[in-house]
């Protein structure tokens, strides 16, 4: 399988702070790979320096095999990848339409219509000239989500998508994540919960003190009581 | 006079004065909005569009030239600006503080420099005096109500309607998550930074006639810009369209009534007022 | 290699920076030592407390001038009692605060022996009792009279043109041609009193009356809420402004067709500072008093002349190859200053601040001839209140230009004192 995102010793800092200490991980083609921890070890920062918003000071990130770590911030997003950020980050001032033709930068990418992202947020059409910020938490995450695959990414970065959720809709965000990889994009997803991510992820890594620490598949994962206690502190 | 024809006169004028200090706090609000910081030189952007249309007239006698170019030239230079000067600085407030001071003082000094110390006037381009209840009245002054509304109409649209202007809405509201949806951030707001200098230069020189033009005119505004400001609300440009006017209107409707120093002085308490039991702005909403 | 380069020229210019701000701070301690040597050669130090930058810079930059060319003048003549002149600038930056602080750093850091002094008032104000303290004669520019006799001292002196002379003058010109209903339209600041206090017993007692009196607070650029106030009856308006908002009055006085209703009567800080001849016909028609002409034809001596070719101007009064415009009405005085000056230590033998007292005694009631020394024409220092007694002129602007109609000649007193100095102890 080919990797789309290739991390190699990443290491960033914020201000003096020494935040990622060399995270290595890569996400293959189709995947949904995850990227589980604790509050505070780095995994944000991950996702951010991904995007450029924090840019890694050592290390290299390459995307479909193109070293992007050095290249301007907000292109990154244009080749591809879609981010969701953890608090979904919606802008609250504009309609949902403009938070959703907002992603369509480039005139390059083949975007979505309206009617592919209703398939998968029927919600989002009846909400289309309400503000963002009047939206629901629920239909908020919707929204992110939907911003971010607007533009056609091969790469989406999830923080935290059903965090502050209720079950049901917490629920259905994550059958939508599994429907969007079901065609064909590739899916990095950090999570605080590993109940969240058993079922629907590939690949697991624990991070811990910005290093990953242990990866494997979920079912390996679920067997090792000691890892799990160690990296993420509770039972499944 | 009588003192409704005074009444009806100086309402007539707070509209337009009120608009010609909306051109310069919408610049204002707008680069607020976007960075965050308070643009001390932003006054001497108006100054430049009045001297910058003096001179151009100097050479071409044409004030509709003037009234184009000057503010294009005043925008490049706020383009320059921000991209050379301010950049570096603009996640730290109080060095932006002291920088864009710098760029005050560097520009009047600059511009006295060349064009001396003495204030000069640019004719009005017609002169039209319509007799308004038996006083004249400036038919320039209504032109300039009607073109700076129609300015701030447009500025509206653009914000509303192109791309530039979703790009402009979204950096303020989240710097952060535009860079993450692909919109070149630093390239927005130099062109904001552009738009606010535009904005107040068409300003100057659309003010000039009326008052005159010399070197330390923006020092002159900048008060009464920052009042709208904080009246308005940080950020909010309908708010600061509104207090312009507002406070216009209330200079010039309370002078009929009490002395010119009280007015002014009124002012001043309504934006104590809006300070203590708003500091958010008179037009804010109550959301968010 | 490039950023090897680049921290060399740093460390350069840091150095060179420590240099400059060690020999800046040592300044205060040569100079003292540098007196103990020479004795009574060492230069005798005028200090100039002046409006360079700031809203007044259109006036500070010619008298700024007018000074130096006058010490120039003394010095190539031999100097002053066999002993040279040295001239030291400070900028008030046409701020009151700064202004009075920098009267201290002329007297006390550059040694200044007189100060010649600026002409915004609020410097002025400070600087009065400054110069008290610190025992330094002080001729201030300001028109503000009542700044003078409310806070000055047997060591200050009115440097400058007497407001309260324009007044006693013009007045009763204006009632005589102009109009008998008056009414005033003057800054909410003490110069504005001076004018509306000082002019309306004349106008009463000459049987005209005074309609209505509007003070606008400083920094107005909008007149037409106040011009409304104007009553529709009134003759004479009468405007008491400066600088650029005082364009603005002129602008808007004749947008709304005053020009054509009433006779507008006003200070000649109205007109000073611009061209009136780029300003679209907006000041035709108006009267004004000054204490001197900008334009060289009204008093076309061979001293003028050359005062005026130092300066750089044309016969207008317009800066040759430059921007500015001369502030006619006052320029002179900067330059008569220093001869005030030369004049008294002559007549005192004056040697150092010690003998101040023989100074101002010497100064007090000294009248002189119209000459070189003193190009703007004859005149007294008056004794009592330190003012001094001088020519001034009744000016009309006609087809956009400044045309001087009326000279009057200072015979008499004008107005009597309203202090006396002379009693003060120095």
């Amino acid at each position: 399988m080919d990797s789309i995102l290739n991390l190699q010793e990443i290491h960033t800092f914020y201000g003096k702070s020494h935040i990622l200490h060399g995270i290595t991980l890569a996400v293959h083609e189709n995947e949904i790979v995850c990227l589980l921890g604790r509050n505070g070890v780095g995994k944000t920062t991950t996702l951010k320096s991904i995007m450029g918003l924090t840019p890694a000071n050592r290390g290299n990130i390459f995307f479909q095999g193109r070293d992007i770590t050095r290249i301007q911030d907000y292109l990154i997003p244009r080749l591809g990848i879609g981010y969701v950020p953890q608090g979904r980050h919606i802008f609250p001032d504009l309609t949902v339409r403009e938070n959703l033709k907002i992603g369509i930068v480039g005139n390059k990418v083949q975007v979505k219509t309206y009617e592919e992202i209703f398939s998968y947020f029927p919600i989002l059409r009846e909400r289309l000239n309400q503000l963002g910020g009047t939206l629901s938490g629920g239909e908020q995450q919707m929204l992110a989500l939907a911003r971010a695959l607007v533009p056609n990414p091969t790469l989406i970065l999830l923080d935290e998508p059903t965090e502050g959720l209720m079950p049901r809709m917490a629920k259905l965000v994550v059958e939508i994540i599994q429907k969007i990889n079901r065609t064909g994009v590739s899916i990095l997803w950090v999570e605080q919960k590993l109940v969240t991510v058993t079922e629907v992820s590939h690949r697991i890594h624990l991070i811990s003190k910005g290093r990953v620490e242990y990866q494997g598949t979920p079912g390996e994962l679920i067997q090792n009581r000691e890892i799990q206690l160690r990296y993420i502190g509770v039972k499944v | 006079m009588g003192i409704e024809v005074h009444l009806f006169m100086n309402m007539m004028n707070g509209l337009v004065w009120g608009l010609i200090i909306a051109l310069i706090a919408l610049g204002l609000v707008l680069i607020f909005g976007l960075i965050k910081i308070l643009n001390i030189s932003h006054g001497e952007f108006y100054m430049l569009g009045a001297i910058f249309g003096w001179y151009l007239i100097q050479y071409t006698q044409n004030f509709w030239l003037a009234l184009v170019l000057s503010p294009l030239l005043v925008a490049a230079i706020g383009l320059f600006i921000e991209w050379g000067i301010l950049r570096p600085t603009e996640d730290k407030p109080i060095k932006t503080l002291i920088v864009t001071l710098g760029i005050s003082l560097i520009l009047q000094y600059t511009v006295y420099w060349f064009y001396g110390g003495s204030p000069q006037r640019i004719v009005e381009p017609f002169q039209y005096h319509l007799t308004l209840f038996g006083s004249g009245y400036s038919g320039y002054r209504i032109f300039v109500a009607i073109l700076s509304m129609a300015v701030i109409a447009l500025l509206g649209l653009f914000l509303q309607k192109t791309r530039i202007g979703l790009w402009i809405r979204a950096v303020k509201q989240d710097q952060e998550m535009a860079i993450a949806v692909g919109i070149p951030t630093k390239k927005v707001i130099m062109i904001t930074f552009a738009l606010g200098s535009f904005l107040a230069a068409l300003g100057g020189i659309l003010a000039a006639p009326i008052f005159s033009v010399d070197f330390l005119m923006g020092l002159e505004i900048l008060p009464t810009a920052f009042m709208v400001v904080i009246i308005g609300g940080p950020g909010n440009l309908m708010g600061a369209l509104g207090a312009s006017i507002l406070i216009a209107e209330l200079e010039g409707i309370s002078s009929v009534f009490v002395s010119p120093t009280i007015s002014r002085v009124l002012s001043l308490v309504l934006m104590s007022i809006v300070l203590l039991k708003r500091p958010e702005g008179i037009f804010s909403r109550a959301r968010r | 290699m490039e950023k090897k380069k680049k921290r060399i020229s740093r460390r350069r210019f840091l150095k060179a920076m420590g240099t400059g701000a060690a020999l800046l701070s040592a300044e205060p301690f040569v100079r003292p030592l540098g007196g103990f040597w020479a004795q009574e050669r060492s230069p005798i130090i005028i200090g100039h407390q002046c409006d360079y930058t700031g809203f007044l810079a259109g006036w500070g930059y010619w008298m700024d001038m007018a000074a130096k060319y006058a010490i120039k003048l003394i010095n190539d003549a031999g100097g002053i009692a066999g002993r040279k002149v040295e001239y030291v600038m400070e900028d008030t930056a046409s701020d009151p605060a700064t202004g009075t602080r920098k009267l201290r750093s002329l007297i006390q850091r550059l040694n200044a022996d007189f100060v010649i002094g600026c002409i915004h008032a609020g410097p002025a104000t400070g600087s009065l009792p400054v110069a008290k303290e610190l025992k330094t004669v002080y001729f201030m520019q300001s028109s503000s009279d009542e700044v003078i006799t409310k806070f000055g001292s047997r060591y200050t002196f009115m440097g400058g043109g007497v407001e309260l002379s324009k007044i006693n003058y013009g007045v009763p010109w204006a009632v005589k041609n102009l109009g008998k209903k008056f009414t005033f339209c003057a800054y909410d600041m003490a110069w504005g009193y001076t004018h509306v206090n000082g002019s309306t017993p004349i106008i009463e007692k000459m049987g005209g009356k005074v309609l209505d009196k509007i003070f606008i607070p400083l920094g107005t650029k909008d007149f037409y809420p106040y011009l409304g106030k104007i009553p529709p009856e009134t003759e004479v308006l009468y405007g008491v402004f400066s600088g650029p908002p005082a364009l603005g009055f002129l602008t808007q006085t004749y947008e709304i067709g005053l020009h054509k209703k009433m006779k507008r009567y006003v200070d000649v800080g109205v007109m000073e500072g611009f061209n009136t001849e780029k300003i679209g016909g907006v000041a035709e028609d108006c009267w004004y008093m000054t204490f001197f002409p900008r334009r060289l034809k009204f008093k076309d001596t061979e001293h003028v002349r050359n005062l005026r070719k130092a300066l750089n101007v044309d016969e207008e009064g317009v800066e040759i190859g430059g921007p500015q415009v001369l502030c006619g009405s006052r320029y002179w005085a900067a330059y008569e200053n220093v001869f005030w000056i030369k004049r008294a230590i002559e007549k005192s033998g004056w040697k150092s601040k010690k003998d101040n007292a023989a100074f101002i005694e010497a100064l007090e009631g000294m009248c002189v001839k119209e000459g070189l020394e003193f190009i703007q024409g004859d005149k007294c220092m008056r004794a009592k209140d330190h003012f001094i007694l001088h020519d001034l002129w009744m000016g009309h602007i006609e087809n956009n230009k400044m045309e001087e109609k009326t000279k009057f000649s200072f015979k008499e007193e004008p107005f009597p004192p309203a202090v006396d100095y002379t009693k003060e102890k120095v």
